[in-house]
Order: structure tokens, then sequence, then C-alpha cells
């Protein structure tokens, strides 16, 4: 072997170790008096174990440097404080007298606070950032009037800090994203061009599921394949079933009657490579339509016989050629047990002719949820936003989703009495419902001026009748809407001498006003927030506000009130608060804030496992309805001032059907969210437990306290610890179900040095060992190898065999001593606690809201807004307020 | 080791570029001029491989090649295998693709932020040279290996028809001209947006004038990238007998569009359209696969969470098969084009690897890494400390150096890897 460690790896170790659980030796003493007498405090009680030649717990304080200017040290001084403040350091008693402990910790406040309010003077608590992606796609929404524009995917992803893509020292900046933001300005901008020379009309679309391929793509005779039928009534038509190549499956318009009894019933749900929709959906405009679908849901029934001579199906894909298959024969088709829920999505089409190389949209959008009726066909109505060359893509979300290889046969023991399906009659459009015309998006950009239609394109060009003037008053009416602060007249001049230059050239005027918005589009006074240290003035705390509640830059309303100068007043401030958070963009600061607080974006990094967990995989509308019940969840905290304390427990949630399965809850129906009172005993109440929560923590095989526990930590008790240690990997799950997680981590306990943070870590993972990689609950665990042995059909469709090993054991130890057996008894301790709780949502969305870390001398003020929000039980919205109305928010 | 340099010199490829490097350390060992440019292609395949069949025994010359490196063996003398190399302080999880390139710290933690990717460091150098400054391409996944200075990612191109489009398809006169005018009108357009930086610029304290320092230079970085690409616009786009691909649908297709890809990896730097690949194989995001021998597999990622379990050891053991063999394809199709000084292979530093040792346990210790071509003394296993590792930027710094980059340094490394 190569020795090819450097001399210097052994002391980079030890020093990082060092750096990470408590302070950074480098010896450099500052300048600041202050450091001394610090320094003599600690001398007698504390160098004994943390010194040059002895750093008991990795802590060296001879070494340490005061030099407070330096974040990071500053943050480890901070923690100094805190130990040495709640008497958790020094260990011995006596050790430091409690005079000198009272002085030793004022004395460390005071220096740090003074640091820090020196430097919130200079430069503010917040540095100057860009739009992130999502802000700036919502505020081009807003600003060209576009509501489906999706532009994110052009531009590179945000870099966060503390999980928050809001914050200026991760909001980088490079050629490649100034040349994304040109590209997708200018999609945008044409985009806003791109509808016809006339007002369409709206018009009323049947598409017949017997005529859409895309209903039964697959069509070989393979056995898996053989998901569809051909229904008239309830009856099967065997010829349009079963044939291989007819060149249509209906009877079309020849006989008008026995057409609208025909339908393509559909037997599971979509998965990769089985995926149908309705393909020949035509939409020409984007626009708000009325969809209308007929559908019921029926009950397919099969016996399966050794195959004959000559099988109908021929098991074509499967791998090893030896399978041993049933024939289907003898199917019968009745009503259905059930109502189906059926969702529906819109698939962005191929490249449009607007002149825009693509829409840049990615994956599918969801749509409506409808249900179809067991009993007998009925035509379900719901409204839509399309864009052009939309399909649209049903899901029958309540079905399995087997994937390769699954056959009828396999499929059919998920449930004894049949397969359920869901039978398509047809689909019917009506609009686009176009209610201004021309397009809002015109008016944004060309204001009054006519228009005419580019011939072989779908778009418009502007028609002006003295293209210098018109360019500059229209250039002038948009940069004042797009910068938030009054403009300048230099600006101006600076973009009219682009258009001017471009005119000059003999560039069309439609295309010189998109190169010249593009360029406003790209400037930093769009781009960036304009924040000067000290208070915010009118326009900017409209912005920092705007940003905050509705994941985009202010309204006209609010740029009004920033104008008038009044905005800074406190009851105009709160009740533009309460107008925010009761509007329709709302929604977004509930999406964005969740997606950085708790992950909820990576719910689907991982997939439950097939074997371990056979009852979960394809269950897309599980997952869904997980992601669903936290957004309802949070946004109800907000709407309803509800209190900070249900970030643990809660006596209700939002529930369907779905989810209150999954949940063990009965007597909720129905695809459509409801708010429920949960039942006694439930585990369910709070954010803490919702199944999002716990998939998102769990990676699909196993659930690791340790991950668990590190989240709750820092998401929900507001007490990040600190990273894992180099070079020590993590603990391998052993699915074979020898030794359980809990003895897996033994080691914890047991070893000094790992129980120094573990015993802070683990216990909510701990507590949390109940809840399956789903959020599932569980008594015992499932393993590949050991215990009582469990075997069937997955969900998937595939053969599982798992056991029912070793108990589950959910009981802790607090680091305080204090102990729980379950996951009610951790809930009640975390309770207790209930101003904690409220800091830690008050800590994470102060930094959402003001894109700086919670610093040393932040939390008084902090500790204020809890003062004022204690009378209402710590009600979310009321936090909210105080936030706004608090110096952190107000000031830079 | 100091025999090896002698295969280093191409200061007369360097030169010919509008910029030439000086290499002062190379002048003594220099002996004839390479005629032919060095390239790179570097390769991530984000679920590593089952450490116990990927780890050959043994060491040198004499070691002993494991399962999956036999399905290497025809190439044995035209690669290195290392063992006990990792980036130190980039921790378990899948973010750590990201830093594969980079070495920056702690993928996985909040605060992260990445670093220049090694292509970039040599594309400032040599990126000019090309049409392409580099190629960032990457399989079922729009994800990336490459990252600016500021460690913004580089977006990856994904389809294998629009790379070749790209790359041979050249747009009627108009269209050129067209393009070059778009280019000239953005360039223009970005004058006043500096000078409205310049503005805001002024206004600032001195830490946001930092921050708006960034965006001043991207803003005069693009500049410059536009007259380039202007330039390169002009130029006639080399010929290929190579039809257009079509691109495999599904993310099912996995293997096809791998193999594809690595078909386009092979043209882009065989009509120099670019010196420097860089491909991301997101296995870790391919929801199953289908194998040339038609056996499908209805997942990849929860297979490496095999638990120990032998049913799905033995599946992602023969889909890791498969990607041996299709390396050893790869590393064949290079060999077979043959160039001035040597095979493409032999002008090519062929890097394979993963960002993580075993994906069970997201380990990312003891990376499974293969350095094949690019004129080296191959034929060995490099074994460094697997308790202790040692840096893979130290091999990172040894290929820059041989792409005619003046580093001693890159990311975490502490030297070079002086027995390569």
């Amino acid at each position: 072997m190569i020795d090819g460690s450097q001399p210097n790896r052994t002391h980079r170790y030890c020093r990082y170790l060092l750096a990470f659980v408590l302070v950074s030796p480098v010896a450099l003493a500052g300048a600041a008096s202050d450091g001394e007498s610090v320094r003599a405090l600690l001398s007698n009680s504390c160098l004994g174990c943390h010194n040059d030649a002895v750093a008991q717990g990795g802590l060296n304080i001879q070494g340490l440097r005061w030099d407070l200017a330096d974040l990071d040290v500053r943050r480890r001084w901070a923690l100094v404080h805190d130990r040495v403040s709640k008497s958790e350091m020094p260990p011995i008693p006596g050790l430091l007298s409690t005079g000198d402990r009272e002085t030793l910790a004022a004395e460390l406040s005071r220096a740090i606070r003074s640091v820090e309010n020196g430097e919130t003077r200079r430069h503010g608590r917040a540095s100057i950032r860009r739009l992130n992606r999502g802000e700036y796609q919502n505020t081009l929404r807003d600003l060209l009037r576009l509501p489906q524009l999706d532009v994110v995917d052009m531009l590179p992803p945000d870099g966060e800090v503390q999980g928050f893509a809001k914050v200026g020292e991760a909001l980088d900046i490079s050629y490649v994203q100034m040349n994304a933001y040109l590209d997708a300005a200018e999609v945008a901008l044409r985009l806003a061009l791109a509808f016809p020379a006339e007002r369409p009309k709206p018009e009323v679309s049947r598409y017949y599921a017997r005529e859409q391929k895309g209903l039964f793509a697959l069509n070989d005779n393979s056995l898996w394949n053989r998901w569809w039928l051909a229904l008239d009534d309830l009856e099967i038509n065997a010829k349009h079933s079963w044939e291989k190549k007819v060149s249509a499956r209906t009877v079309g318009e020849a006989d008008p009657e026995r057409r609208e009894r025909e339908s393509v019933a559909i037997f599971r749900g979509p998965y990769q490579p089985f995926q149908y929709n309705f393909n020949r959906v035509q939409v020409d405009h984007d626009g708000p339509y009325l969809v209308r679908v007929k559908l019921r849901s029926v009950l397919r029934q099969t016996d399966m016989a050794e195959p004959g001579p000559n099988p109908r199906f021929f098991p074509e894909g499967d791998p090893t050629g030896k399978w041993d298959f049933l024939e289907p024969v003898a199917d019968r088709i009745y009503d259905g047990k059930r109502p189906e829920p059926v969702s529906f999505y819109a698939m962005g089409g191929s490249a449009d002719s607007a002149g825009v190389a693509n829409r840049t949209t990615r994956g599918v959008r969801f749509l409506a949820t409808i249900e179809a009726p067991p009993d007998k066909p009925r035509t379900v109505e719901f409204e839509a936003l399309l864009r052009r060359g939309d399909i649209l893509r049903p899901d029958t979300i309540g079905l399995p989703k087997p994937m390769v290889p699954a056959v009828p046969e396999i499929i059919q023991q998920f449930d004894p009495d049949g397969f359920p399906g869901v039978a398509f009659f047809w689909l019917e459009l009506e609009g686009p419902l176009v209610e201004r015309w021309p397009p809002a998006s015109y008016g944004a950009l060309f204001g009054e001026l006519p228009f005419r239609a580019v011939e072989g394109a779908y778009r418009v060009e502007a028609i002006p009748s003295e293209p210098v003037a018109d360019a500059a008053a229209l250039l002038r009416d948009f940069m004042g809407r797009v910068y938030r602060h009054p403009l300048h007249e230099g600006e101006v001049a600076r973009f009219l001498s682009i258009a001017d230059g471009l005119l000059a050239q003999g560039v069309p005027f439609t295309e010189t006003m998109i190169t010249t918005y593009a360029a406003v589009l790209s400037s930093p006074q769009f781009l960036f927030l304009s924040q000067e240290a000290g208070e915010l003035n009118d326009y900017a705390l409209a912005e920092r506000l705007a940003l905050f509640l509705t994941d985009a830059a202010p309204d006209e309303e609010l740029l009004a009130l920033a104008e008038s100068g009044g905005l800074r007043a406190p009851d105009v401030l709160r009740a533009q608060v309460d107008r925010l958070l009761d509007s329709d963009h709302a929604d977004r600061f509930f999406h964005s804030f969740l997606h950085d607080w708790l992950d909820l974006d990576e719910i689907r990094f991982t997939d439950p496992d097939r074997q371990l967990f056979p009852e979960y995989p394809g269950d897309d509308w599980l997952i869904d309805s997980m992601v669903s019940e936290t957004q309802l969840f949070f946004a109800d905290l907000v709407t309803r001032n509800r209190p900070a304390r249900h970030a643990v427990d809660s006596d209700y949630s939002f529930l369907n059907e779905k989810l209150a399965d999954h949940y063990g809850i009965e007597g909720v129906r129905g695809p459509a969210f409801r708010r429920m009172p949960l039942p006694e005993g439930s585990p369910y109440g709070g954010i803490l437990t919702q199944a999002s929560v716990l998939k998102i923590t769990a990676n699909g095989a196993s659930t690791s306290p340790v991950v668990r526990g590190a989240w709750v930590k820092d998401r929900i008790e507001g007490e990040p610890p600190p990273p894992p240690p180099p070079g020590i990997p993590g603990i391998e799950p052993d699915t074979r179900g020898a030794t359980t997680i809990l003895e897996l981590l033994a080691r914890h306990r047991s070893d000094q040095a790992c129980a120094a943070c573990h015993a802070r870590i683990d216990p909510p993972g701990l507590a949390l060992e109940n809840f399956d990689v789903m959020g599932g609950w569980r008594d015992n665990y499932r393993s590949l190898g050991a215990g009582e042995r469990v075997e069937g059909r997955g969900r998937s469709g595939n053969d599982f065999v798992y056991y029912v090993g070793k108990r589950v054991d959910a009981s802790g130890e607090l680091r305080d001593g204090r102990a729980f057996s379950n996951i009610h008894e951790f809930k009640a301790l975390l309770l207790a606690d209930e101003r904690k709780l409220a800091r830690n949502l008050a800590e994470q969305l102060t930094v959402y809201a003001t894109g700086a870390r919670i610093r040393f001398s932040d939390r008084e003020e902090i500790g204020a807004v809890l003062d004022r929000s204690k009378a209402s039980d710590y009600g979310v919205r009321t936090i909210i307020h105080e936030i706004v109305q608090s110096s952190l928010f107000r000031h830079k | 080791m100091h025999k090896s340099r002698e295969s280093i010199p191409r200061r007369r490829f360097l030169q010919t570029g509008a910029v030439a490097l000086g290499l002062p350390w190379f002048d003594s060992v220099a002996k004839t001029p390479r005629q032919t440019p060095l390239r790179m292609l570097a390769i991530c395949q984000d679920l590593g491989f089952i450490p116990s069949l990927f780890s050959p025994e043994g060491e040198g010359r004499e070691y002993k090649a494991s399962p999956y490196l036999e399905l290497l063996a025809e190439h044995r003398e035209r690669f290195t295998v290392f063992s006990g190399l990792s980036h130190p302080e980039v921790d378990g999880s899948h973010k750590s693709d990201q830093s594969f390139l980079t070495s920056a710290p702690h993928p996985g933690r909040l605060s992260f932020r990445n670093s220049i990717s090694l292509d970039q460091v040599a594309a400032n150098h040599i990126g000019h040279l090309t049409r392409f400054r580099s190629l960032p391409l990457a399989v079922n996944m729009p994800k990336s290996l490459s990252f600016t200075q500021a460690g913004v990612e580089i977006p990856a191109i994904e389809s294998a028809s629009a790379l070749f489009r790209k790359m041979f398809l050249r747009g009627d006169p108009e269209k050129v001209e067209h393009e070059v005018a778009r280019l000239r009108r953005r360039g223009s357009v970005l004058d006043a947006v500096a000078e409205q930086a310049h503005d805001v610029h002024s206004r600032l304290g001195s830490r946001d004038q930092q921050r708006l320092d960034q965006y001043q230079t991207a803003v005069r970085d693009l500049e410059n990238r536009l007259v380039e690409q202007q330039e390169w616009e002009r130029k006639p786009k080399p010929h290929t007998d190579v039809q257009i691909p079509t691109d495999p649908p599904t993310k099912y297709d996995y293997i096809k569009r791998l193999g594809l890809m690595f078909r386009m990896a092979r043209l882009a730097l065989e009509t120099d359209s670019t010196r420097l690949i860089t491909l991301f194989i997101a296995s870790s995001s391919t929801p199953g696969l289908t194998l040339p021998s038609g056996r499908e597999y209805p997942w990849y990622h929860g297979l490496t969470h095999h638990g120990k379990d032998e049913g799905k050891l033995t599946l992602l053991e023969e889909i890791e098969i498969e990607h041996m063999r299709m390396l050893a394809e790869l590393l064949s199709s290079l060999n077979s084009v043959e160039e001035e000084d040597g095979s493409l292979l032999d002008n090519t530093m062929t890097l394979y690897g993963s960002n993580l040792s075993d994906a069970n346990i997201h380990d990312t210790r003891n990376l499974p890494i293969i350095l094949a071509g690019g004129g080296y003394r191959h034929g060995r296993h490099l074994a460094y400390n697997v308790e202790n590792n040692t840096p893979l930027c130290n091999l990172y710094v040894n290929m820059l150096q041989r792409l005619g980059v003046e580093a001693d340094q890159f990311g975490s490394s502490t030297g070079t890897l002086a027995e390569l």
C-alpha cells in the first residue's frame, strides 16, 4: 500500500473536530480589551481542561481567537456563552462562582452584541440579494400578466443558507445565470405576444375515448398489457378489445346512440411504461376552459385457466421465458363497487409556433380530481387553465400501479372480488373562455398600440405610429412598473438608447422592444433588492413584505403606499399583512416556505421498498395527499391564527380518504380534503408526525433515529445539531432483521465522545420509531430475514416476503433526564416548552422574511416578538404580524 | 514516476491558441512536440459499485483484477485503477454528486456552496480553442457535474440529438447571420446593464459591493463569451458521416441513452468540438431499465439499498456488470480512432468513477475510480490508504497539469499523485 496520507491529515482532522465541537483554535488574540477580562475569568475555571495540551471535548480555550468579527468564531463564542450561562459548564460545581459566571456571561454577551450592532449599523443584518428563481418567475407572472408562465427551469438552482433560498450570501450569480436571465426574459416577453389576431371564439370539442390511441397505446398481446378493455355499456366488445389491428375501435358517427355507450375501461394506475392519455385533445389557445368528462367505475372478474393451444395472450415480456402463466378467460364486467377517484393532468405539448424555442415546461400540471360513480355513467365538469398544445392525462389514482412484470393473474390477487376499473366515455373541452381582449399580457408591454398577426406564426406584433416616440413612452411606463423605486431620467435614457440604436439599424419595432425590455429585466434594479443599511425606506419595506408573503415583487397597492410614504405606519403595515395573507398569492408563501423549512420538495427523493413495504409502491395518491395535508395545515395555522405548538401536536388535521386510511381513521370518504378532529389517542396530530415529515426523514427502506432526530432538533426545536464528524460513516441499516436500529445505536450511549452530541440528537428520532418509512404506524419492525414470515402480492404486482421482527421500542430519555416511553409522552415533553416551539417558528420565519441568519444579538428582538404573541397562544398569524412590526424586519 | 513526464509536452498545441501558455517546468523534459491536443472525459455514475466486486486485490502491476475489472481485461494496459481516494469532508449523501469534480465540502449541509469544477478550471485555459469550451452532458436527469467559479451549475445537455445538432448541423447562412446579430444585440444590451450596475454599486456599503461585484463580473464574462461565440458561429462546423440520433423516449431507456451519450462524447472529441466533457449518469433517478438481453428491471436506486439481501444484490450486480461492459466498449471505441499521437484514447484522459462507493450506506470514502488513456503509464492498481484516504483532488491536479494548466493545487488537494 502506498502511504498517501499527508502529515497534516491527522492534524486537520483534529482541528476539524475542535472546530465543530466548540471553537476554532487559531491563536490570534484580538485587540479588544474585553477579550482579556473574559480570558481572566475563563483561565481559572476552564483552562485546566481546555488548553493547548489537553482539550477536553475538543475545546482549547487557551488558543481560542478573540476575533468576533469572524462569523464562525463569533458563533462559537456565543456557544461558550450559552453553555456557561445555562450552567452546563464547567461540569464541576463550584469551579466557577455564581458571580463570576454571571460576569462572564454578561461580558461575552456585551462584547458579541457590540460587534454585531456595529456591523448592523455599517452593513445591516442582511446582504443585498437578488431575487431567487421562484420569486423571479412569480414577479414576471404578475408584471407580464402571464399566470401560466413557467421559466424556473431555465435558471440554475439557487444556493441556500439554513435551507432558505432567501439569503444574499448564497444567491450567487455568474455569466451562466446572466445569460439565463436574458433567455428567460425573452421567452416570457415573447409568450406575452403569443395569441391570434382575432379574439378566439369559445368552442366545444368532444373527444371520444375509443378514438384515443393514447388510451390503449400498448396494444400488443403480451399478457401484462391487458389493462384496458373496450366496453359497450357493461359488455366487453371483443373485436375492439382483443383484435390487434383494428382500424377503428368505435362505431363512429354512423351510430350516435351506440357511440354514446362506448367506453375504454382502464384497470390500473399509470406507471411507466403503462401510461394513458387523451392524446387527440387539441388546445389551440392558452386560457381557461371547462372540461367535461363522462365516466363511471366498473368491476372486472376474470377466470384463469391453463392456456390452450392458441392462447389469447402471450407472455412475451417474460424475461426468463419460463413463466408459468394462466390464461384469463371469461371476463365479466359489473357495476363498480365504489366511486373511483380520477385526477386529471395537462401535459405540455410540443414546441409551438410563437417563435419561442420551447415552453420550458417539464412534466405535468395537476388540474383536478373528480370521482367516477359506480352505478351509472355521469358527466363531471371542472375548470382548468390550459396551454396551447396541451394534451390531457387521467390518472386513476386509487388503483394499484403494477410494474413490469405484473400480469392480470397477479393483479387480481390484490382483491379477490376482481379488479376495479374506470370506464371513460368521452372528454369535452369548452373554451377558451376569454375574459379580456387583447390578453392583459399585451397591454403590459404595448399599452394601447394596435397589433396585427405575424404571418405564419402564432403571435402578434405591435403597430407603432411613431416608433421612436412610442418606444420612449412604452419604455418609461414599463420601467416604472418593473423598477420598484422612482425612476431616474438617466436610467430611462440608457435603455432608450438601446431601443433607438436598434430602430436605427432597422430592427423591427416589436423585436426592438423585446430586446430592450429583456435588458431592463436583467438589470440589477430589477434583479436585486434595494436595501440600504439602517431602517428600510418605504420602497424597500414594500419589497421585503411582498417577497415574504407573496414570494414576488410588490403589487400596485404596496407601491402606491410606498410612494405616498404611508406604508411604515404600524397599522397600515398590519392591514397590508392581512391583505396579503388573505390574497390568493399567499399560497406562494405557504408553498415556498414549506419547501424550505420542511424540505417538502424532497418528498419523492426515495421510493418505499417493494419487499418490506409492499403496500406502498407506486401510491402517488398517498404521497400527494401527504403534501396537501401539510400545506393545508400550515395555511390554516396562518389563516386562523392557530398556536405555534401545533407544529408538535393538534387534535385535528386535514384528511381525505387516502390519508385517513393511512392513519387508521375511519369515516372519511372521497379525495377531497376536509378538516377533521383526530380520534382520541391518534399519534398524527401536529406537523411533527405528519406522514410528509416522516417520509422525508426516512430513506424508503429504513428509518434512522439519528437522521430523524437531527431533523427534528433543527426544524422543530430550533436547536440544529453540529454536523457529523468526518470519516465516520453513517449507521449501516440492516434489513436482515438480526439487529434493530436501537441496538446499532448502542455505541452512541456507551461511547462518551459520541454521547456528547447524540444524547441530544437521537431521542426525538427514537420517539418516532413507531412510524415506518411512509409514516404508517408499526408495533414491530419488518425485516427480510428474521421473524414471522409474511408473503403475498404487493401493490406493484411483485411477490413479496418479509418478516415481522422485533418490537419497536420508542422510548428514550432527553439529555436533561426526562424520560418518555412513546411518541405521546415525547410530544408532552416538547409541549411543556411552548415558547421554544414558537421561537423556532419565529426564527425560521424571520430568516425566510429578512434573508439573514438569526444572530446572538437578534435574540432579544425575537424574544420581544414572542412576548407580544404570547396572549394569542403564540398564534402563527400574530407571530407573522409581530415579525413584520419588529426592528429585525424593518431594518436591513 | 519521472518517466511518465516524457509524454506530457504539448506546448505546441497550446501555443497555437490565441493565448500562449508558458509551461516552464516542462521545458527540460519536452522531447517531441505533440501534434494532437489532449482531452478529458470525466464520467460519474452516481450509485457507486458493490465494493467487493469492484475493488482489486494486490497492487502495482501485479494486481489481481476484481470480477468487475475482469470485464475490462482487454484494456488492462490502458487504465489505472485506484483505491483509497476520496474527497475529504464531502460527506455521505446523494448530494455528493455535486462535489465529484469540485471537492466542495459538505454538499449535504444546508449552508453548502459549491466551487469550480475540474473541467472548468481547464476550460478557463483551453476552452477558447474549441467551439464548445466544455460539454457538460447528463443521462436521465438535467443535472451537471460542471460548476463555474462561483459554484453555479452549468446546465448539462441531456438530449443526444440536440447535442448532435449543436455540433454538426449548420444553419443556413441567413440563420448564421441572424444568430450573430442576436449575439451582438445581446452584447450591446449588456453595456446598459453594466452602467446600471455601476449606479447601484456606488450607493452600496463595502460588503454589499462585493455581492454586486459578482454581478458585474458575470456581465463582463458574458460579454466575452458572446464575442467568442460570434467568432465560432461564423466558422464552419465539422463534418460527420454519422446520422443524427433519435433520443430514446423514456428514462427506462437508460442503457440506450447512456450508450448514445458515449457515442456522442466520442464524436465531440474526435472532431475536436471540445476538449473537455463531463458526463453525469443519474442512476439514482432511473426508475427502472432494460438490459440489452431484454431483461427488465423495474427499479434501480432501490436495489442499491439492498440491505444485504441476496436477491437484490444479484440484480444490482447484473446492472453493474452492464456498466463495466459499456465502459469496456467506450474504451475500445476511443481506442479505435487513430490520431497522430496514438489513438483517441491515448489522447483523452478518461476518468470513470462515482461519488459513492457503497451506495447502500451512502459511503463517500474509498471511491471507485478508474483513469484510462491520456498517455499515462497504466496497467496498475494504485492503492492508497483505505483507512486514511488520499484526496481525489491530488489526481485532479495531476490531470490539470497534463492539460497544460499551471496549477499545483485544486480543491482539497494536498499535492499530486506522484506514483501515477
